[in-house]
């Protein structure tokens, strides 16, 4: 199969993707479109083993991992903006505000994380010091356990001292106090 | 970085298409390198040079 037919089937099949997720969405189905998405995925992968031509070389690799580079700062940086946006704004919709500006920040610490793990992962495959590497991991493992561990109770002692215990819960369609709440009852409808 | 790989592609009557094919990249990659936007990787220079038959120094001037 040629370049040129390779492209066109990706072109039809992304077409008809796009139209088959629409029409599942709003018929509320949201089980078909992942099926189809993994459908399309085997389809491609079939057509691109077909390809005989060169579909990607190094120079394309080169500008994928610049065009990586860059979209992973530029993400990091307009999440990390909105982040601060959604709390100066958060007084307007504190709940759901507050939930989105920290999934963003949280998204964006997991994009760098994966990054970093996939890089550093990447440099120990190609690094001639792997047989050296993995004794001295051995060597540090109660350390990273503790490492980790420590992490993990600090990061529930922050998240308990900035999440708000002392709030207002919606039960049976009643606002019950969960401990001694700043705030006044919400006056918005319990559901 | 200057290379003689147009030159030598004439030489050998190959069109860019035929020597990406033999090297394993992309017509607009030779595209790229015979207009020295693109600085080859040691492997695809050591390719090239092999299908001229010259050494690498032969093929790019630094």
């Amino acid at each position: 199969m040629s370049i040129k037919n390779y492209r066109l089937i990706k072109l039809i099949i992304v077409i008809l993707l796009s139209m088959v997720i629409s029409i599942c969405i709003t018929s509320n189905n949201y089980i078909l479109p992942p099926i189809f998405v993994i459908l399309a995925m085997i389809i491609l992968f079939i057509a691109r083993k077909k390809v005989t031509d060169v579909l990607v070389d190094e120079r394309d690799y080169n500008m994928a991992g610049t065009a990586a580079r860059f979209t992973i700062s530029i993400f990091s940086v307009v999440m990390m903006i909105g982040f601060f946006v959604l709390f100066l704004i958060k007084d307007k919709s504190p709940e759901i505000i507050t939930t989105s500006a920290f999934l963003l920040a949280y998204l964006t610490c997991g994009l760098m994380l994966l990054n970093s793990l996939i890089f550093n992962f990447l440099k120990y495959r190609a690094s001639d010091d792997k047989k050296k590497l993995l004794p001295r991991l051995k060597h540090y493992t109660p350390l990273i356990l503790l490492a980790i561990i420590l992490a993990f109770f600090i990061s529930m002692f922050i998240l308990r001292a900035i999440t708000p215990e002392d709030t207002w819960l919606c039960k049976n369609g009643n606002w019950v106090s969960h401990g001694q709440p700043d705030s006044e009852k919400p006056t918005e409808i319990c559901k | 970085m200057t290379n003689k790989i147009k030159e030598l592609r004439a030489r050998h009557n190959l069109t860019q298409d035929e020597l990406a094919k033999r090297v394993g990249v992309r017509r607009e990659t030779i595209l790229f390198l015979e207009s020295g936007k693109y600085n080859p990787s040691l492997k695809l220079a050591h390719d090239i040079a092999k299908v001229f038959k010259v050494s690498i120094d032969d093929l790019f001037q630094f």
